[in-house]
């Protein structure tokens, strides 16, 4: 489960510089003066104070802008480390992981206090960036729990930074941690196509779950995600062959490619029969117009133009 | 558009958000202070602070609302000296954080020696950090209380216009403006001010340095306020750009002295900034108007 090339105590320098180089590129003088001297300054003597302190002073020096990375950097980012994606970071979540990254790792003790007292004192911009940071730590694995802390929130940002674009829960969740995050993924209507790894990490117990999931919405009148049906296609059984029959003759098209997406991939063959009187959608996902990524941006869409989410 | 620059949120209710927003509260700056009783432990300190900074920044975000606080002892709590010094070993870890805005609220209660000492300390971080002040005035003994707020901070170093001293009335405020303070005013059924003498009082002493705010908490108290005081105001007849510095302007310029209280915060996040936000997808980051069921009707779907 583990991905290959994770940040290790051999390549942190390359991990180092990819942040530096990010944030250079993007702030003024007086935030690459201010970043440089407490470079020097927590190399030469990393003092837990001065880890809070700069950590907290970030976005006075080198701000909060969004990133707009290059081709390039994502693809450094892929290269440094499997699944790393700060393509929705701000400057300020680089920089106060950069900071991090400075920590003294061969001293454990060291580290843990600071972080567990980053963690217990972070207001809702450095919670974000604690737990989108966490796949760039050298010692990630051991904050599995903290991670799953950040699950627990409910305060949206903080859930997206863990949840979304991040490889941590896919390599380090336990089974019960990471059925409880795509459970609460939907239950915030977060857009759930970002989460990495919905479709290997998927089980049996997430597959009934969803079901029961559904059933409950349902009974109280309330619509479902169409991506709720993400990864279960091999987990599809008789019992939800009705509603997927139902959802592919749904008003909203959205509904009706994700249910076909979901026969399409069906280990079952009394699912992918369903297809047979449904074409167009067989075709679109055949010719990979219809997919996931597509389903949940398009919802994504709609929910921020406030449109009705059911159409 | 309306700023309250002190206001007890960790004690109100969603329903207030909604009402502040709909009345034109734009931000809105949470002083640290007591929960009505004095806590027993460093730890409740530290997980307020935190919430203050966190949980209590993301429930005003939900209602379009820009959280601010100060960070600070409170002076009945300093009374416990142990206990007090634990927490000001605390104090600079969130003071410099993001959105604080002052060191506060501070001062006097009872005004004890240790109280005093405590006063003076956070007087002194708060001209390390830069930041500005936020004196609360006690109930008690209330002139004599507030002319010795301010002979302490001049003692320390500290400039007049780099300090708010709050819940003033009739009888304080000439001293407070005389001597280059920010004279605030709290809003408050029963005690400190009402809104009509607060008309009053912007009549008589202008609109230079005054402050208006509801100091709403756990008692009964008025979250409007401060709306509630500039309709008044424009009822009786003062000008627009008074109600507008007393309400809004003055408290943006004396916090904003912090460099972390700016009105580009607020004018982004409900303005035509929006669509820049989606596709850097800070929309979906701190939550924007969450979608609350039912807004339009009293039925419970």
């Amino acid at each position: 489960m583990i991905s290959s090339n994770l940040i290790s105590f051999s390549n942190i320098k390359l991990a180092q510089q990819y942040l530096y180089n990010i944030i250079v590129s993007r702030t003024d003088e007086k935030g690459q003066q201010w970043l440089d001297k407490k470079i020097e300054q927590l190399l030469k003597d990393p003092r837990e104070m001065d880890f809070y302190i700069s950590f907290n002073l970030v976005p006075r020096f080198i701000g909060k802008q969004t990133l707009d990375l290059t081709d390039e950097e994502i693809a450094a980012g892929q290269n440094l480390r499997s699944g790393l994606d700060l393509s929705h970071w701000t400057i300020d979540q680089v920089g106060r992981n950069l900071i991090l990254l400075y920590m003294p790792f061969d001293e454990k003790s060291f580290c843990q206090n600071t972080l567990k007292n980053l963690f217990e004192t972070a207001g809702v911009d450095e919670l974000v960036a604690l737990y989108a940071g966490l796949p760039l730590l050298p010692i990630g694995e051991a904050l599995h729990q903290r991670a799953a802390e950040g699950i627990r929130t409910n305060m949206t940002a903080v859930f997206d930074a863990m949840a979304l674009n991040n490889p941590y829960p896919k390599d380090y969740f336990n089974e019960v941690a990471w059925n409880q995050m795509v459970l609460k993924a939907f239950f915030m209507e977060r857009p759930v196509y970002r989460i990495q790894g919905m479709e290997e990490r998927y089980n049996e117990k997430l597959a009934a779950m969803i079901a029961d999931y559904a059933h409950e919405r349902w009974a109280a009148g309330r619509i479902t995600m169409p991506e709720l049906w993400c990864g279960i296609g091999p987990y599809v059984t008789d019992g939800l062959l009705a509603d997927l029959r139902r959802l592919l003759d749904d008003t909203d098209e959205l509904q009706q490619q994700a249910a076909a997406l979901a026969c399409y991939n069906s280990g079952s063959e009394r699912a992918k029969t369903l297809l047979l009187n449904h074409h167009d959608l067989r075709e679109g996902i055949e010719n990979r117009m219809i997919n996931w990524k597509q389903i949940g941006s398009q919802w994504e869409n709609r929910r921020y133009q406030k449109k009705p989410l059911y159409e | 558009m309306f700023i309250d620059s002190h206001i007890h949120m960790t004690s109100r209710t969603t329903d207030d958000y909604v009402a502040m927003r709909e009345a034109g509260i734009v931000a809105i700056i949470e002083p640290s202070f007591w929960l009505g009783q004095p806590r027993t432990e460093v730890g409740t300190f530290k997980d307020y602070f935190s919430s203050l900074v966190g949980w209590e920044r993301f429930r005003a975000s939900q209602f379009g609302i820009k959280h601010y606080c100060t960070i600070g002892l409170n002076s009945k709590e300093a009374n416990n000296e142990a206990l007090a010094e634990e927490v000001m070993d605390l104090l600079p870890l969130f003071a410099s954080k993001e959105g604080v805005v002052g060191i506060g609220e501070i001062g006097y209660d009872d005004q004890t020696a240790v109280e005093d000492k405590f006063y003076r300390k956070q007087i002194d971080l708060a001209l390390e950090l830069n930041l500005p002040i936020q004196v609360h005035t006690p109930h008690r003994d209330k002139k004599a209380g507030t002319s010795r707020s301010m002979d302490v901070a001049i003692e320390h170093g500290a400039q007049p216009d780099w300090v708010i001293i709050d819940h003033n009335n009739e009888e304080t405020v000439k001293e407070v403006l005389d001597r280059g303070f920010w004279a605030a005013f709290t809003i408050y059924p029963h005690s400190k001010m009402g809104n009509e003498r607060m008309v009053e009082v912007v009549k008589q002493y202008g609109s230079e340095r005054i402050i208006v705010d509801s100091s709403a908490d756990w008692g009964i108290s008025d979250p409007l306020a401060v709306p509630k005081t500039a309709a008044l105001m424009k009822e009786r007849g003062v000008a627009d750009e008074a109600i507008h510095k007393v309400c809004y302007q003055n408290a943006l310029e004396a916090y904003g002295k912090s460099g972390q209280f700016n009105a580009s915060d607020w004018e982004m996040t409900n303005g035509v900034d929006q669509k820049l936000n989606f596709e850097g997808n800070s929309v979906l980051r701190g939550g924007q108007s969450p979608l609350v069921e039912g807004a339009d009707s009293n039925i419970i779907k």
